[in-house]
């Protein structure tokens, strides 16, 4: 398994497929912070949703608050 | 170091530093398995995502280039496994960069088909290492396994690629 064992199929490759352009042609900081702000905003709402749910239930079954208070 | 365990710590300013440090070493590893420029950029800031979400286990003792290459090569390998191979070739392609006469439009289209349908492990060692020419150390790190294995797949890849392309008429 030499190497020029491979150099007529390693041409018909590069005469197939050219080499890819490594150079990056844009900072893509703006999408990466796009994409962490939706994350945290996300979160927010979560946070928000579970909040109401729990003020919910305890709205609902006021009698859960001396339940938590016994268990805490 | 200290930047890296500021990392690790979910400082985001540290986070940003070696966003823009190592983003284009990223994207010019992606670019280079997946060939897309586009779909590239997309896995580059997928990639310092999960980077992102797994600093906790990040080693502030290792290499953060070596880490991003790694998880940046398994997100190029699902993309190059998910999407159909593209046997079409680009008008581009009309002028190849080594100008062999032998070798026509036609000739080059097999081959990109025999080559489509290599298994993924064994076309994205073929690629980086033939067609990208990498080092197999390189290679070896960011697939996570030994330069032994590497020219296994390597050599595995030309066989089957030979084998197509004598059923093709290709080989010559």
């Amino acid at each position: 398994m030499s190497a020029p064992d491979h150099d007529d199929i390693r041409r018909l490759l590069q005469d197939a497929f050219p080499r890819a352009d490594p150079e990056l042609r844009r900072d893509l900081w703006p999408a990466m912070s796009r994409r962490l702000e939706a994350w945290t905003r996300r979160f927010v709402w979560y946070d928000w949703a579970l909040a109401g749910l729990a003020g919910g239930v305890i709205a609902a079954f006021p009698d859960l608050i001396l339940v938590l208070l016994y268990h805490l | 170091m200290e930047l890296l365990k500021r990392f690790r710590q979910g400082d985001p300013d540290a986070f940003e530093a070696l966003f823009r440090q190592f983003q284009a070493e990223v994207y010019g590893w992606i670019v280079r398995i997946v060939r897309d420029p586009s779909a590239a950029e997309d896995l580059t800031v997928e990639t310092f995502w999960r980077i992102h979400r797994a600093r906790g286990r990040f080693d502030p003792g290792a290499s953060f280039g070596a880490w991003a290459r790694r998880i940046a090569t398994n997100l190029a390998i699902d993309y190059v496994r998910q999407t159909r191979p593209q046997v079409a070739l680009p008008d581009d392609l009309a002028q190849p960069a080594s100008a062999d006469p032998i070798v026509c439009r036609e000739t080059r289209r097999q081959i990109a088909d025999a080559f489509a349908r290599l298994p993924v492990k064994l076309r994205v060692a073929a690629t980086l290492s033939l067609i990208e020419e990498q080092s197999p150390k390189e290679i070896a790190e960011a697939l996570g396994t030994s330069e032994g294995a590497v020219r296994v797949r390597v050599f595995r890849a030309v066989r089957l690629l030979r084998q197509q392309l004598r059923r093709l008429g290709v080989k010559r």
